[in-house]
């Protein structure tokens, strides 16, 4: 029977296949078709992280040019509030235990005076790891999938070295020692490995180590950065931002390091990747058009 | 959108039926810039009729963004990879992918010098070229470019582009403004936020005052006038330049235009950033259009990096490598490339010097909390247009980024230099009594 297709010159077989190899071949197959953007306020965001199933994400923006706030955003509605109704100073990193009773987060207290807050999300208890004396500021802080400890990252002696404290902000032990600045850690969900980001070798690489610190392995090899590894839920692969293509994308790996690909491709920066539960979905802060933004895009098994 | 102190009022069209003016008490400070020229020069003789000044507040670090050094131990070189520019043999960090593609179109000096290790001082020193004295400090350069000014514009000759007058926590820095030539040559105060939205704090608005009574000048002197007896020791000689500049903001659209950036194209917005900074440097080049002699960005009112009320500076002795990296570099590196191409392309940047620096640099040896403290014994500054042979590097560091190699660069070379493009001549300087003792910089211009 003759169609359309065949006064074209090509019958319908022909077209079909043509408009296949064109969707799942070509270039731009990770771009707007299957990406959704979730604000539109352009303002400067960063630390992205899903909880409660993924229903919520809490991420961090400029409220002002003076004030980093905490932000929860319904996912169904999009619906967006402040974390802390009252929060007068500069909040960010935050991260949530597996099972959402806990979350820690870095909070601003004076001049150049960092503190690392713990606490329970009705805000019955609250524990804190204090700034040092003089400038001193914790970082990247993740709660172990048990929920007994929270990791941190801190710098002595012009190294700065992940540690971890019980949910009481006690009992501080180092899990590394080296010359260089870790920063970033991540869970995976058993609790056994922790991957995090490390100049140890002279520039920023991706490593993992078992969760007391030991048996450290390098999981890249780039001389641009490699930053903010974070484990999907099922523990199988890291998303991570990357310099290495000329500007800051977002890759993905399995958990040993193989199987690099990158997942965004845009001129400007993509950057803090965050998983949604479903491990399907990554939440990213991208700079589009000099604009600062969360987007969802989706990333295949 | 533009904010007529904490007023907003469309000025596409002109203002509208319901803006008003107010000048508050801060006025005098505020507006003493619009200055009555004194000192003749030729205009013929200026390569640079604008000046825009990047004041990157609190010190960026030098090996972490124009001088990396990849050979350094440890304990100094930083995380950060070098990258080759488009200079031969001139490598930057990977946090300035953009200006490496762009040293084709400025400058670098990697040999500057401080005096002063702090932040107001050393901002005084910067801004000034000399330390702080007991009396009076000597005089902002633009401060000198806004003397030395023979055609009063619309707008005042000498712009801050800022949320306020630099400082730290302590205090604000002295070298500002007029010093020695006198408030009348300090700068004008204009702010400018992520989204381009400016702001003037040193005009407030009053119901009852339209745009007909604005025209009606009797009317608005009366009110500056009324306002100016509320002003308690405020400087009388001033207020005809006050009464001047308030008049043509408020009733020369072309004037009030200069601020407005929903007048630029989205592409051109967007080139340079929503942020702050970003805006900001959008907002110098529609002044220089408007042909304003003088115009200083400052990166932050604050030098602190990271601390409650403070936006932001480059004073990193904690978080260095991480604000560097997520905020400070990226932002700086897309503004000032920004900049470059826009000015360029207008035909601009010939007779447009622009000049990015901070008032030190950052110790090369890395701090006990993995980031940098102050170091004034070596940073860096940019240079473009106005006659400035781009492409080139002067000025060399050793092998740990400690100290210059070769000749010092000061500030009051800088500031010598600034004047000279601007045609404020050797004998002018010393009828000011300012820059004394100051020389080129030599192999810039």
């Amino acid at each position: 029977m003759h169609n359309r297709f065949l006064k074209a010159g090509l019958d319908k077989r022909t077209w079909i296949g043509l408009i296949l190899v064109m969707t799942t071949c070509m270039p731009w197959r990770m771009t707007a078709a299957e990406e959704t953007r979730l604000t539109r306020d352009g303002r400067n965001k960063r630390d992205p992280v899903f909880i409660e199933n993924g229903e919520t994400l809490v991420y961090v923006v400029d409220e002002s040019s003076i004030k980093m706030r905490m932000l929860r955003r319904d996912m169904q509605t999009g619906e967006t509030v402040p974390y802390h109704k009252d929060a007068p100073k500069s909040e960010f990193a935050p991260a949530f235990s597996a099972d959402g009773q806990f979350y820690a987060f870095i909070q601003s207290r004076g001049n150049l005076s960092l503190a690392l807050v713990i606490r329970d999300i009705q805000g019955i208890k609250s524990a804190e790891v204090k700034p040092a004396g003089g400038f001193s500021g914790m970082r990247s802080p993740a709660i172990s999938p048990t929920g007994e400890r929270v990791l941190y990252c801190f710098p002595e002696n012009g190294s700065q070295q992940i540690f971890s404290v019980s949910m009481e902000a006690t009992d501080r032990k180092p899990l590394t020692d080296v010359r260089g600045v870790d920063n970033w850690p991540s869970y995976t969900p058993d609790g056994k490995t922790i991957v995090f980001g490390s100049t140890r070798d002279g520039n920023y690489e991706i490593y993992s180590m078992t969760s007391a610190g030991k048996d450290v392995r390098r999981l890249t090899n780039s001389p641009m950065q490699d930053i903010r590894p974070v484990i999907s839920n099922d523990g199988t692969r890291i998303a991570f931002a990357s310099q290495r293509d000329g500007n800051r994308e977002i890759y993905v790996m399995n958990l040993d390091g193989s199987g690099l690909r990158r997942v965004t491709n845009h001129p400007e920066r993509d950057d803090y990747p965050a998983w949604h539960p479903d491990g399907k979905r990554i939440a990213l802060v991208s700079e589009r058009a000099g604009r600062f933004d969360l987007y969802m895009i989706n990333v295949d098994p | 959108m533009l904010h007529v102190g904490n007023f907003k009022s469309r000025t596409c069209a002109g203002l509208n039926r319901r803006s008003f003016l107010k000048l508050s008490t801060g006025l005098p400070l505020a507006f003493s810039a619009g200055g009555i020229p004194r000192l003749a020069q030729a205009a013929d003789e200026r390569k640079a009729k604008s000046v825009i000044l990047l004041w990157l507040w609190g010190a960026p670090s030098h090996l972490d963004l124009v001088d990396p050094k990849p050979q350094a131990p440890t304990e100094y070189r930083g995380p950060f990879c070098p990258i080759q520019t488009k200079t031969p043999g001139l490598q930057f960090t990977e946090l300035l992918p953009r200006l490496s593609q762009r040293t084709d179109q400025f400058t670098l000096i990697r040999s500057m010098v401080s005096s002063n290790g702090g932040h107001p001082g050393a901002g005084t020193v910067g801004l000034t070229g000399f330390e702080e004295s007991p009396g009076p400090v000597q005089p902002n350069f633009g401060s000198i470019i806004s003397k030395s000014q023979t055609q009063p514009g619309d707008l005042p000759p000498f712009f801050y582009v800022g949320r306020g007058i630099p400082r730290d926590l302590p205090r604000r820095i002295k070298g500002y403004g007029g010093g020695t030539l006198g408030p009348a040559h300090d700068p004008f105060l204009v702010n400018c936020t992520p989204l381009g939205e400016v702001e003037m704090p040193g005009l407030r608005l009053l119901d009852g005052l339209t745009p007909d009574r604005i025209n009606n000048r009797q009317d608005l002197l009366q009110r500056i006038d009324g306002t100016r007896r509320l002003a308690d020791g405020s400087d009388v000689a001033n207020w005809s330049r006050v009464y001047k500049t308030a008049y043509n903001l408020l009733t020369k659209p072309e004037a009030v235009k200069s601020f407005d950036l929903t007048e630029e194209s989205e592409s051109t917005r967007e080139q340079y950033g929503y942020t702050k900074f970003g805006q900001s440097c959008l907002l110098a080049r529609r002044l220089v259009q408007a042909e304003v002699p003088y115009i200083q960005v400052n990166w932050s009112e604050y030098v602190e990096a990271m601390s409650p009320g403070c936006d932001f500076g480059w004073d990193t002795h904690i978080y260095n490598f991480e604000l560097l990296q997520d905020r400070h570099g990226p932002v700086f590196d897309r503004a000032f490339s920004a900049l470059l191409d826009d000015l360029k392309q207008r035909g601009l940047l010939e007779t447009t010097l622009v000049l990015a620096m901070g008032e030190f640099g950052r110790t090369p040896k890395i701090n006990k909390r993995a980031a940098r403290d102050h170091w004034p014994r070596c940073y860096f500054s940019m240079w473009a247009g106005a006659g400035i042979e781009p492409g080139r590097v002067i000025g060399e560091s050793d092998r740990r980024g400690e100290d210059p190699v070769t000749e010092p660069i000061t500030p009051l070379m800088v500031g010598t230099t600034v004047a000279e493009l601007c045609g404020v001549t050797a004998q002018a300087r010393a009828e000011m009594q300012v820059l004394d003792g100051g020389k080129v910089i030599d192999g810039l211009v």
